[in-house]
């Protein structure tokens, strides 16, 4: 699996899926390819890690059609966000 | 809680002793004496009040001695080699927030459309519809108290404050809070704070 820390439009020419784990610098994006059992689990395993961690997991388009809150790993979501609970301020 | 400036008893199976504490040093009452012989309870109880009043003669010396002590207010002298590596420090801080914020504008922009896209650009802000057809506005304004949840003429019916937790950039702070809207935003209602306004009944 490919650890990117920036470049959004690398992510998208990729023919992989992508984790994207929003933090402090923005984002880091994990991408993998479906087609790679080694990868699918490698994504698999960060994906209960980031769970495990309290970070609050979305499948998500672009256009909104599909947004959903997973709490179990989907490797044939396109993308999928992590980011920390919402909460009151 | 420890007393002190009076004469506590120690009770023993066999003896009672009583041991002066003087007023300015504390007394812990941990150690309790169960001899069989008078003459062990003794051994026992010198060697118990020596360690003890030695101790707390220590501790009584030590408050003296840092109740005396002056403290005069002297700020260290920054060289000016640490003067350049702060000022290096924080110019190398404020380029990654700035990287941050624009990689945080970058993915917002891949969730909004041309529309969207256009009002955060000239307007510092954007509207969503949610998931049961309310209208918000995200304004471009920080991400505490930024989310507008509007009525049908377009008015304001209540501030919000809810926003991901982590110090995350505000562009991916205003990410969160759209889909929190497009997907639930009953729970973004739920769980936001009201700055003004009114909720709407939920369900």
């Amino acid at each position: 699996m490919t650890t990117l820390v920036a470049e959004a439009n690398r992510v998208e020419e990729s023919e992989g899926l992508v984790m994207v784990i929003l933090d402090q610098t923005g984002d880091t994006k994990h991408i993998w390819d479906r087609n790679s059992e080694a990868e699918v689990e490698e994504a698999r395993s960060l994906f209960d890690r980031m769970t495990k961690r309290g970070m609050v997991a979305w499948s998500v388009t672009r256009k909104g059609d599909k947004d959903q809150r997973i709490t179990a790993f989907d490797p044939q979501a396109e993308k999928i966000i992590f980011a920390p609970a919402l909460q009151g301020g | 809680m420890p007393q002190t400036g009076y004469w506590p008893q120690y009770y023993t199976t066999t003896a009672t002793t009583t041991n002066y504490i003087p007023a300015n040093q504390i007394w812990y009452p941990q150690n309790t004496t169960t001899c069989t012989g008078t003459q062990i309870i003794w051994q026992n109880w010198n060697a118990t009040t020596t360690s003890t009043y030695v101790t707390q003669n220590t501790y009584a010396d030590q408050a003296w001695i840092q109740w005396n002590q002056t403290s005069i207010y002297s700020p260290r002298i920054q060289t000016a080699e640490e003067i350049e590596r702060y000022r290096a420090e924080n110019e190398r801080r404020m380029h990654q927030r700035q990287a941050a914020r624009a990689k945080a504008r970058l993915l917002l922009g891949e969730f909004l459309d041309d529309g969207q896209k256009a009002e955060l650009e000239h307007h510092g802000r954007f509207h969503v519809t949610g998931s049961k057809g309310r209208r918000y506005c995200i304004r471009a304004e920080g991400q505490s108290g930024n989310v507008d949840l509007l009525k049908p003429d377009g008015s304001l019916q209540a501030r919000l404050c809810c926003h991901p937790g982590g110090a995350l950039p505000e562009g991916d702070a205003w990410l969160m809070q759209m889909i929190e809207i497009r997907h639930d935003e009953d729970h973004l209602l739920r769980t936001a704070n009201v700055h003004r306004g009114r909720l709407p009944a939920l369900v």
